[in-house]
């Protein structure tokens, strides 16, 4: 038994996968890759706005779905809890909707890596004042991380001709949808992908 | 842990609330029409004969000049240019068939409204419309395919003609329901 044992060990090879370590691994690039590549693919081809625009009748209110596009950063994030894998993330996710052609050219990229700043602003912030584990922390940091983009592109956009009451609804969808979907459901799915087996790196 | 449960619940109410009257009074503001058919184009203003409205597939009928399969340059806010491929209805020719304007087009602007209150940033010189009637369109095909989430009616107006400062894209109004003539 004992043979047996040695035998099994020798067959594997130590990989320098260590846990409780600050630095990123491997396993952080492979995690980062995979789910900013899936975002993008998702981001630039599913058209989730269309779940919104049976229902409700003006325009902005698709930002009620737009969490779909941060909702990669708070995965990465619940399984590595390293807030530098939410930027890999985000720029793997930007860099693929550049690629599939978004009409805002490299700027996309940009967008993502913002949003992963205000992201992991909102964890900072969370974390500090005893919220990092929480629904409530996770809630306001995806709303937060969700929140920036809607006013950047209504800017950019130059939609000053739009009735104000338009801007603010768009502004609050975008800040709820960061809670339910970057923030909750992120969450709850994180909990899932763990309770699956799949290794966290923290 | 229940008074910040209280809290959380209070906010979620007033939040709700806020999206709801907000929501209403929009609806109020902006005159929009919750039952007006997406089928439908309405074309009213004072420099029409008399409010005029069209469906879809009169829209594509012969007697008005389509425009088929024609490539659009547009160019968005942050100056990029992408090309897309559309089939449509000239605007110019349901105008002029239907014998609608009071006035000449030099001294009439039009301006695109969507169902979901967005509209295209301000009026337009109409003569635009009379000098490239290929490329000012009512679209209701992209990429030889029928418009969906963004029609089935969309303006749109090639970049090469847009008045100097403005954006194509902008004018490039999907979900179209009316376009006003003053």
């Amino acid at each position: 038994m004992k043979d047996q044992d040695n035998n099994f060990r020798e067959n594997y090879r130590e990989t320098g996968f260590l846990v409780n370590i600050k630095k990123i691994t491997n396993l952080d690039l492979l995690y980062s890759t995979i789910i900013g590549v899936l975002g993008g693919i998702i981001s630039s081809l599913i058209p989730f706005s269309l779940l919104i625009k049976v229902w409700y009748p003006l325009t902005g209110g698709t930002q009620l779905v737009s969490g779909h596009h941060v909702i990669w950063a708070s995965i990465i994030y619940g399984l590595t809890k390293k807030k530098p894998t939410i930027f890999l993330t985000m720029f793997s996710k930007g860099l693929l909707e550049f690629l599939f052609g978004d009409p805002w050219g490299l700027l996309i990229i940009l967008v993502n890596i913002i949003e992963a700043f205000f992201l992991s602003l909102g964890f900072f912030i969370m974390e500090k004042i005893g919220e990092g584990e929480t629904k409530l922390g996770w809630a306001i940091a995806g709303g937060m991380g969700n929140f920036f983009q809607a006013p950047f592109f209504w800017v950019i956009n130059q939609r000053w001709y739009l009735h104000w009451s338009l801007w603010v609804l768009a502004f609050i969808f975008a800040f709820l949808s960061g809670i339910l979907i970057v923030g909750l459901l992120g969450r709850t799915v994180k909990n899932y992908l763990i309770k699956a087996g799949v290794p966290t790196t923290y | 842990m229940e008074s910040r449960n209280f809290y959380i619940l209070i906010i979620s109410i007033t939040l709700g609330l806020a999206v709801f009257w907000l929501t209403v009074y929009a609806v109020i503001t902006l005159d929009v029409d919750l039952f007006q058919s997406s089928q439908t184009l309405v074309i009213k203003g004072e420099g029409i004969t008399s409010e005029f409205s069209i469906s879809l597939n009169e829209l594509k009928s012969d007697k008005y000049l389509q425009v088929t399969d024609r490539e659009f340059k547009i160019v968005n806010s942050f100056e990029t240019e992408y090309y897309v491929t559309y089939s449509g209805v000239s605007l110019w020719s349901i105008l002029e068939v239907e014998n609608l304007l009071v006035q000449s087009p030099e001294e009439l602007k039009f301006q695109f409204w969507a169902r979901d209150a967005y509209h295209s940033p301000k009026p337009i010189n109409l003569s635009i419309a009379q000098n490239s009637p290929n490329l000012v369109i009512l679209a209701y095909e992209e990429n030889g395919r029928p418009l969906f989430e963004t029609g089935p009616i969309r303006s749109v107006i090639d970049d090469t003609i847009i008045p100097i400062g403005e954006y194509s894209s902008q004018y490039s109004v999907q979900k179209l329901s009316t376009i006003i003539i003053e």
